[in-house]
Order: structure tokens, then C-alpha cells, then sequence
């Protein structure tokens, strides 16, 4: 259906372009542009130019402004009037040394197309490079993920363990104190403090005597004759 | 306005009216013209109602099809009786546009004020001579503190705020507004019966007196505006108008609202009508302009 | 409802019977005009004049606006964010769509029966390019693109793959070139330069973020290998399923096939030729060395 449509569509436009150029011919073929063609077709105004009496500034007087005696202007008043000008069809071409400048300029700051082309390739390359290398690292930490993983878990089961520990130890620490002194004690107040570093006094004398006990057995043991801890210390 | 301005015309002017009965019809009370004021029915100027005459000039330009011809009469400077050479077409998108009185105004004040520099200058309190010594102490003295003789409250002192210098009310109309006013002010001259196209500027007689006599007899009114394209008028008429104040010739380019509305009665030439409507329709079909206009290329359709 | 036989309408009948026209009663529409007003005049006069008592309010200076009394203006306490950075050097392309392309042809201000670059767009109004408001050409819009029924040979800066593909289903070519500023204006007003007597200066090839978009054939562009062009168009028609017209049988094969240099700017127009407009002729230069500068 749009197909069709379409189809008729540009039928009718063929038609319609074939009536145009007709009356194109048609027209120009008399004299007068009728007011259909002159909404239909490009028709620009001829150039309407001062030939009989064109402005051509004097060069040696003193009265000319100064950008009137430039090239520029002469190009200008050539473009204007052409060869009535008198201006040298010469000059409006760049002379050699604005063409050597011109040339130095282009190599300087206008690559050829093959020198963008490398250009571009090799800055794909480096990129492409960089990729990889980053993808590379990436594969290479995803392959320790696991590892890691199981770590971290440990880790945190460890943490949760001794905090556990930690809380029972400060609950006993506390039942002790209250049994101790009949009250319940701030865990801050320096009574409580001096309970408590009592008890790891006696703790640690009593884990010295448990290492001695065990060294005097361990040495009883094998060398019956070595020296008693006690006369060494 | 309108009203109060045609009141005031009617006793000068009284003659050119005339009541149709068609158009009495059309018109307020208010609006028509008093009987004992029309002196002369105007009676010569209707047209034929059948085409029986051959239309003498045809529009170089296409007409739209919604709309027909507007006729008129080709008359001729050459003797008193050729009033009524033929028929002539003019084109209705020049000649029987919508009048926009409206349009007229905004170019007429448009006109008068574009090229207007006001000259009007007063001194301020600064360039007023004298006045740098303050004329009393500040304390003491029992007057009012003053700081300078030509303070804008002393007499012989400044003026605040008044005009400065040269000043200029340029402005530019868009130029499609200018167009329109143009044809607004030849299809209104023309319905009205102001508007006479003639074949030629040839008068047999250096003689002024020649023409006064033929605008009285054609009542053509007080004053006459007589347009033609070239500049290069023929020598009669040069020498006829050179004296005359109420009779000027202009070449088309110059034609504009104020000369148009100032006289009575326009008269065209008929390569005049050709040249105005070739100018002014073109801006119908025209695009934008792309290059600027200072260019000697203009790039339009 | 009557109707007035003359063309003027109504209006031109009941002015026959009104006093002539004159410089005397011209008038303003009535309400168009509105009088200036004149404050501390007439019955309210001599007090505050409408403007309320004492401050910034009576004595009109009021603070900058955003300016909230000292305290930091909250258009100061966001932090600023480059969103809109570089917006004043990014290049520009004005949308064409393919409807209003169409709409161009049909009214007859564009010619397909040569090749439409951008010098016909601007000449026929279709488009309005400023190169020194960085505007770079045109992108073609692909609005309209089920209705575009026209056989053309268009070179424009941009093009989406539906336009490409709307105009080569319809037997059409389509090209995208770069043109650098200079090279712009002189094709889209070529009379101005034409005038200034110069020589027609080469074109830039683009930039080399630009290159890769120009040397692509599926973006039809002009530094693009005809052969993979050719392989593309098949490819875009294959993809969009309709057939592609064979363009070398057709009555109008020369003017489809019709391309610039590179480092042409108009049609048949070499660079390094000047073109004098009131003798219609054209110069070319014989130099060696120019013409080893203009030709490469």
C-alpha cells in the first residue's frame, strides 16, 4: 500500500518537473520571465556594475587612504570590474614567498590524510593496548577472588569468635566483682580496675607456676639430673 | 478623526464628493455628505458597463485568478477633450489593494522622522558658565544651603533633563511595510478618483496657463503630482511646471506617501505604471535577501 | 454576505464616497497606540508617584539579581559542573529534514537534475548556515524519511543510516563531506568571494577526531573507498529490505555519479582558479609552483 503510494507519488512528481522544464524552455526561449518561473527557478539579477565610470584609486597620491594602495584592494577592484580595472592578473595569485609561507604553514599545522590514518591507527593501537592490559589485570584478581573470599570469612568468623569470648570473659570478670565486694561494681570505677588487675596478676602467676610445673615434668622426664627451675631463677 | 478632518475639508473639497446612490448605502449617517454641499455630480468619470471598448494596455504581469483587472480611462495632456483615449488595465495587487489607512500613517511618520535630527541643545549646570565657588557658607548664614550659582534650581542656572545635543530619530520600516504603503496610497488615490494615467508627458505649450486651465477643466483639483520614469522630461512640460507651485513633475523613483498624499491629484505615465508595478510586485515573489544590499550582486528571484 | 466586484473588496467601494486621503487624517488604528505614561502627574501627584514608601524599592536600586541580602546566593552554593563545557567551540550542524527537502523540490527551489550541494540549500532558502557562529554545514534529518520520493545527488556534512537508506531506495547517491570554515562561507555565498579577486582556496581535510566518521563508507563519506561504498549500499539495502536501483542504467547516470575533489569546493572549479564575474571568465594560473601547491 505505501509502496504504492510512493510509486504515485513520485509519478506525479516526474510530471510535474517534466511541465517546469518545458515552461523553462518555453520562457527563456521568449524574452520576459513570467511571475510562475520567477518563484519556480533560481533566477538571480544580473550584475549591474559602474563599467563607464569605475572608482580606480590613485597610487601616488597623497590624498588615497592607505588600505586603498594594498593588493588586497587591488584583487578587490579586479574582482569588481575585471580587466578595466588595469590591476596585473598577476597579483591575484599569492607571489612566491606568501606561496613558500602558505606551504611552510601547511606542513606545519595541516597533516596529509596518511599521516592522520597512522596517527589514528596507532592511537587505536595504544588504546586497544591499555584495554587488554587492564582486562588482563582484571582476570587475573577475579582468579584470586575465591581465595580471598574464603579469607575474609575466616577473618570475620575470628573476629565474632574473640568478641564473643571478650564479652564472657568481662560477664565473669563482673560476677566475680559482685560476689567479691556484694554489690554491683561500674565497670569503670578504679575498684573494679585494681580487682581486675589483681586477678591477672594471680592469673599469671598461676600460668608460670602451670609452665614451670610442666617444664620440671618435661625435664624430670628425659634428664632427671638437670637443675630445679626454682634455683635458676 | 477622520471625520472631524473631513468636516473640515468638506467646504474646500465639497465639490470633489459625490453621492452614488450605491454607496450612500454603504455609509453611516454620520459619514455621508450634506446635498447642499454637492455642488458638481461627478458623472464623466464612470466606466462602461460592458466591455464594448478595447482595452488598450494589458498587465505585463500575471493577474491571480481570484481576482480581475481593475479598469481605468488613459487620458492626454494634449488638448482639453482627450480624456477618455481607452481603456487601460492596472494590476489589482497594486492598484485595488485593501486601503490600510493605518499602514499610510506609519510610513508618512516613518518618512517624516527617518531623515530628522533634532538640533535641539540646552546647557546643563555644568557648562553654564561660572558657578564653581559655593556662594554661602554652609552653616550660619540662616538660607537654605546652596553649592553653586548654577545649581537647575537658581535662576540663570542648568536645565535638568533637557535636550542633549543633536539627536537623531533614525529608523528603518521593514521594507515590505514600505511597499505596502505605496500601493495602500496609489489604490486609494485611485478609488477615490485622484489617479489619471496619461500616455505621455507631450504638452503642445511651454505655457503654464495651459495646464492650469486643463486641471480646472478636468477638476483636477488645487494641486497635481505628475510622475513619469525618466528623468529626461520633454521640454514643454519642464518649462510649464518650473513656475507653477501647485504642479510638480518627479520621476518615478522618488515616488513616496508624502508627495502622494500632499497633492490632490497623482499622474502617472503610463511606462510609469509599468515601472511601479514591475517594483512593487516584485517584492511579492522575492526571497530574503542573501547578500547584502550594498553589493552591486543582488541575489533575489 | 455580499460580495464587492472590485478587487480591492468592500473597503475600496465605501472609500469612494469618504473625503480624499490626506496627510491630514492619517491615523493609527485606534487602541494600537498606547500614550506614555506620565508619573506624579495630576490628581496623584507630589506624594510617593506609585512607588511606595522609602528604600531600594522607591529609589530603584534594588541588588543584583539572585542577591539574597549577604547571605551566599544558592546560585553560588552549587558547585559548579562542566556540563556545558566547550559549548562555545563545539561544532555546529543545522537539521535539514528530508520533508523539508522534499517540500524544497517540489516547490521547484531546489534542482534535482544537478547535483545539490550546499550552495543550492542556501540559494533556495532551505537552509541558513553562519560558519562564524560555528555552524559546519548541514546533518540530514531523517523526518519524512517514508514520504521522500525525489532522485538526487546530494552532498551534505551529516547523515543518519535512515536517510542514507531513504535516499538510495529512491535510485538517489548521497555523500557526507567536510568543509572547514573558510571553504563554508565561500560555498555558501560564493558572489561576496568571487568579488574579492581571490583565487579559490583549497579545502581542509578534517581534523583527525573527524576523519574516522569521513573515511567510513557506511557514513557514505567522501575520503571513503568507492568499491566498499558500493559494498555498503548493497549491505544498507539488504538490511532495510527494498532493492537497490541500478544507478549505471539510469538516464541520469552521469549527474548521480557527478563528485568533488577532496580539495574541490565547487563543482567544476579547481582550487587556485579565480573566477572574474563581470567578464564571466575564468583564470588559471600557469605557475609551476602554484600549481603544484593548488594541485596537491
Amino acid at each position: 500500500m505505501a509502496a504504492s503510494m510512493l510509486c504515485g507519488r513520485s509519478e506525479r512528481l516526474r510530471g510535474l518537473l517534466r511541465g517546469i522544464s518545458v515552461l523553462k524552455t518555453l520562457i527563456s526561449s521568449t524574452t520576459q520571465c513570467g511571475p510562475l518561473l520567477q518563484i519556480v527557478y533560481y533566477n538571480p539579477k544580473p550584475l549591474r556594475l559602474n563599467f563607464k565610470d569605475p572608482y580606480i584609486p590613485d597610487k601616488e597620491s597623497k590624498k588615497t587612504p592607505e588600505w586603498q594602495k594594498t593588493i588586497k584592494y587591488d584583487r578587490k577592484l579586479f574582482g569588481r570590474y575585471g580587466f578595466a580595472s588595469g590591476v596585473d592578473p598577476e597579483q591575484l595569485w599569492p607571489s612566491s614567498e606568501e606561496l613558500k609561507e602558505m606551504i611552510t604553514e601547511e606542513k606545519e599545522w595541516q597533516p596529509s590524510l596518511e599521516e592522520m590514518l597512522t596517527n589514528i591507527r596507532a592511537k587505536e593501537q595504544e588504546r586497544a593496548k591499555k584495554l587488554q592490559s587492564r582486562e588482563k589485570l582484571i582476570a587475573a584478581n577475579m582468579a584470586k577472588m575465591p581465595q580471598m573470599v574464603a579469607e575474609w570469612r575466616r577473618e570475620s568468623r575470628d573476629i565474632k569468635r574473640k568478641q564473643k569470648e571478650e564479652k564472657a570473659r568481662r560477664e565473669r570478670l563482673l560476677a566475680e566483682a559482685r560476689e567479691r565486694f556484694g554489690y554491683v561494681l561500674d565497670p569503670r570505677s578504679p575498684k573494679f580496675l585494681d580487682m581486675v588487675k589483681e586477678i591477672e596478676k594471680e592469673e599469671k602467676k598461676k600460668r608460670k607456676l602451670l609452665k614451670r610445673q610442666k617444664k620440671a615434668e618435661e625435664s624430670a622426664a628425659p634428664a632427671p639430673n638437670a637443675p630445679a627451675p626454682g634455683a635458676t631463677s | 478623526m477622520l471625520r472631524f478632518a473631513g468636516g473640515v475639508c468638506y467646504r474646500r473639497l465639497g465639490k470633489r464628493f459625490f453621492s452614488s446612490v450605491n454607496g450612500e448605502c454603504a455609509l453611516p449617517a454620520n459619514l455621508r455628505i450634506p446635498s447642499n454641499l454637492v455642488k458638481l455630480p461627478r458623472t464623466k468619470r464612470s466606466l462602461p458597463a460592458g466591455c464594448e471598448l478595447s482595452v488598450l494596455r494589458r498587465c505585463d504581469i500575471q493577474i491571480p485568478v481570484h481576482l480581475s483587472a481593475k479598469q481605468t480611462w488613459l487620458e492626454s495632456l494634449r488638448s482639453h477633450e482627450d480624456d477618455q483615449l481607452g481603456l487601460i488595465d492596472l494590476h489589482p495587487d497594486v492598484f485595488a489593494v485593501p486601503p490600510r489607512v493605518d499602514i499610510l500613517h506609519e510610513v508618512e511618520v516613518w518618512q517624516r522622522n527617518f531623515k530628522r535630527i533634532s538640533h535641539a541643545k540646552v546647557k546643563s549646570r555644568a557648562e553654564v558658565s561660572g558657578g564653581g565657588r559655593k556662594p554661602w557658607n554652609q552653616k550660619g548664614s540662616g538660607r537654605a544651603r546652596q553649592g553653586s550659582i548654577r545649581s537647575p534650581l537658581w535662576r540663570g542656572g542648568g536645565i535638568s533633563h533637557g535636550p542633549r545635543g543633536p539627536t537623531s530619530y533614525y529608523y528603518m520600516l521593514p521594507m515590505k511595510v514600505r511597499v505596502m504603503g505605496l500601493k495602500v496610497a496609489l489604490s486609494s488615490k485611485l478609488a477615490q478618483d485622484n489617479l489619471h494615467i496619461v500616455d505621455s508627458l507631450e504638452v503642445p505649450t511651454p505655457d503654464y496657463q495651459y495646464l492650469l486651465d486643463l486641471a480646472r477643466y478636468r477638476h483636477w483639483g488645487e494641486s497635481v503630482l505628475i510622475v513619469d520614469v525618466n528623468e529626461e522630461l520633454p521640454e514643454n512640460i519642464l518649462q510649464a511646471t518650473a513656475s507653477l507651485k501647485m504642479v510638480n513633475v518627479i520621476p518615478a523613483i522618488g515616488l513616496n506617501i508624502h508627495s502622494m498624499l500632499k497633492h490632490e491629484t497623482l499622474v502617472l505615465t503610463l511606462e510609469a505604471v509599468k515601472y511601479l508595478e514591475n517594483k512593487l510586485l516584485w517584492h511579492d515573489s522575492r526571497y530574503t535577501p542573501l547578500y547584502p544590499f550594498k553589493l552591486p550582486y543582488s541575489d533575489f528571484l | 454576505m455580499s460580495v464587492s466586484k472590485t478587487p480591492g473588496g468592500k473597503a475600496l467601494d465605501i472609500l469612494r464616497t469618504l473625503p480624499r486621503i490626506t496627510l491630514a487624517n492619517l491615523r493609527p488604528n485606534p487602541g494600537s497606540k498606547k500614550p506614555e505614561r506620565r508619573r506624579g502627574r495630576g490628581a496623584h501627584g507630589g506624594g510617593k508617584c506609585g512607588r511606595g514608601h522609602k528604600g531600594e524599592r522607591q529609589r530603584g536600586n534594588r541588588p543584583r539579581l539572585g542577591f539574597e541580602g549577604g547571605q551566599t546566593p544558592f546560585y553560588l552554593i552549587i558547585p559548579k559542573y562542566g556540563y556545558n563545557e566547550g559549548h562555545s567551540r563545539r561544532p555546529q550542524y543545522h537539521p535539514l529534514s528530508l520533508k523539508r527537502l522534499q517540500y524544497l523540490i517540489d516547490l521547484g527551489r531546489v534542482d534535482p537534475s544537478q547535483p545539490i550541494d550546499l550552495t543550492q540549500l542556501v540559494n533556495g532558502r532551505g537552509v541558513t548556515i553562519q560558519p562564524q557562529k560555528r555552524d559546519y554545514g548541514v546533518q540530514l534529518v531523517d523526518e519524512g524519511a517514508d514520504i521522500f520520493a525525489a532522485k538526487v545527488n546530494i552532498e551534505v556534512q551529516i547523515a543518519s543510516e535512515v536517510v542514507i537508506a531513504a535516499i538510495e531506495r529512491n535510485g538517489g547517491v548521497i555523500t557526507t563531506s567536510f568543509y572547514d570554515p573558510r571553504s563554508l562561507s565561500i560555498l555558501c555565498k560564493p558572489v561576496p568571494f568571487f568579488m574579492r579577486g581571490q583565487p579559490i582556496p583549497k579545502r581542509m581535510l578534517p581534523g583527525e577526531d573527524m576523519v574516522p566518521y569521513y573515511t567510513d563508507a557506511k557514513n557514505r563519506g567522501y575520503l571513503a573507498d568507492p568499491d566498499q561504498v558500493q559494498r555498503a549500499r548493497v549491505e544498507l539495502a539488504q538490511k532495510y529490505g527494498y532493492v537497490l536501483p541500478d544507478i549505471t542504467k539510469d538516464e541520469m547516470y552521469s549527474m548521480l555519479t557527478m563528485r568533488k575533489d577532496p580539495r574541490q569546493i565547487f563543482f567544476g572549479l579547481s582550487p587556485g582558479w579565480v573566477v572574474c564575474m563581470p567578464e564571466k571568465k575564468i583564470l588559471k594560473p600557469t605557475d609551476e609552483k602554484l600549481l603544484r601547491y593548488y594541485g596537491s
